[in-house]
């Protein structure tokens, strides 16, 4: 990411691949890429991609030298960082490093809240009730009932054309649109209902920013470390069990980090979660819940299966693994 | 994400109303340089397509 000007190309960082239609002028027209908690290529398919860009190519046929709406903001370069000039010299920078950077820059300076995670990644728009069809990006495969889009008047197979004043193609610009709304309040969106357009306001409740992060390479650079990580066991070995499907049930692998060796956990022990509560996840989440919900240094107690014996483990949680 | 930058000019077929410089040259390989990027896009009328992977 060395020269990269983060202002003019803001994307999810976390990703395995993004893309950008713009003029000579810096003019964006749109964005491609994007992904959620599920597969990393869900939204990356053929149909999508031409779909954006045969709007990308409208776009550009109607204003060919269309120079951006807003006034370019300064320059940031990822290298400007702190942290990344802690680097070795030369050394490569990853984009997913982009966010680990920013916190890095606001922790010490004092200011870093889990709050501010919800302002840096870009939200899940499933979190307003929009499920966009991979094959084309701005159309909704489903609308979640009682969600602020179904309030706003949105049905399944309408296809959006604006949110927040923002041109929308794809999955990555709904994304964008929605990364660049208020933290609450509402936002406009624009949509048509065969060939028909309607307008509206999009509800943005508390909370609508948070959503599973367990799939990022970011989640693991956040305080405190769970310090357990390994295999989810499968359905037929949790009802083996009497869990549930659902029942977080891992099993440690090879290596012990050095908090959990010290509190007794083993490689193969069956982690079942913490102070008894009964949490429905898996290995990934489970560590993104540390992450979010404790300090480093909270005093908790792992629920361990051991040959069959249960087993309750104390441990502080440590600052990383 | 390795952060390699690639920009493409698109050469989909030109815009109707907008013209190539120096003829219609047929752009088609990948850039590793924006500022290039930007520079042949300029040269020639034509989108740029750039991907970060």
């Amino acid at each position: 990411m060395r020269g990269v000007n983060l202002n003019a190309f803001a994307f999810d960082y976390d990703l395995t691949w993004a893309a950008f239609f713009m003029n000579a002028n810096g003019k964006i027209y749109g964005r491609f890429g994007g992904r959620d908690a599920g597969s990393p290529d869900r939204y990356l398919t053929l149909g999508g991609l031409k779909y954006a860009m045969r709007a990308a190519l409208e776009s550009h046929r109607r204003e060919p030298r269309e120079a951006p709406k807003r006034e370019a903001p300064p320059e940031v370069l990822v290298e400007n960082y702190p942290a990344a000039q802690r680097l070795k010299a030369g050394a490569c920078i990853h984009c997913h490093q982009v966010y680990d950077f920013r916190r890095d820059e606001k922790r010490s300076a004092g200011k870093w809240t889990v709050d501010d995670i919800w302002k840096m990644l870009p939200p899940d728009p499933r979190k307003v009730g929009l499920y966009l069809e991979p094959e084309q990006g701005n159309r909704l495969l489903a609308v979640a009932p009682g969600s602020p889009a179904e309030k706003a008047g949105i049905y399944t197979r309408d296809v959006i054309r604006r949110i927040n004043d923002r041109p929308i193609a794809s999955y990555a610009d709904v994304q964008y649109a929605l990364h660049e709304s208020p933290p609450q309040g509402s936002v406009s969106i624009e949509w048509e209902r065969e060939g028909r357009p309607a307008k509206g306001e999009l509800g943005l409740p508390d909370g609508w920013r948070q959503s599973d992060l367990s799939w990022r390479a970011f989640m693991w650079g956040l305080e405190p470390a769970a310090s357990v990580h390994g295999k989810d066991l499968s359905g037929e070995e949790k009802k083996a069990l009497g869990l549930s499907e659902k029942a977080l049930a891992f099993r440690q692998g090879q290596f012990v980090p050095n908090a959990a060796r010290q509190a007794g956990i083993q490689k193969d022990d069956i982690i079942l979660g913490i102070d008894d509560k009964p949490l429905e996840m898996t290995m990934l989440q489970f560590n993104a819940y540390v992450r979010l919900n404790f300090k480093v240094g909270d005093r908790v107690t792992f629920n361990v299966l051991r040959d069959g014996k249960r087993m309750d483990l104390p441990m502080a949680l440590p600052r990383r693994d | 994400m390795n952060a390699w930058l690639l920009a493409g000019v698109l050469s989909l077929g030109l815009p109707a109303g907008v013209h190539a410089a120096d003829g219609d040259e047929a752009v088609k390989s990948w850039l590793l340089d924006y500022a290039e990027a930007k520079a042949q896009a300029a040269r020639t009328g034509k989108p740029i397509f750039i991907v970060f992977r």
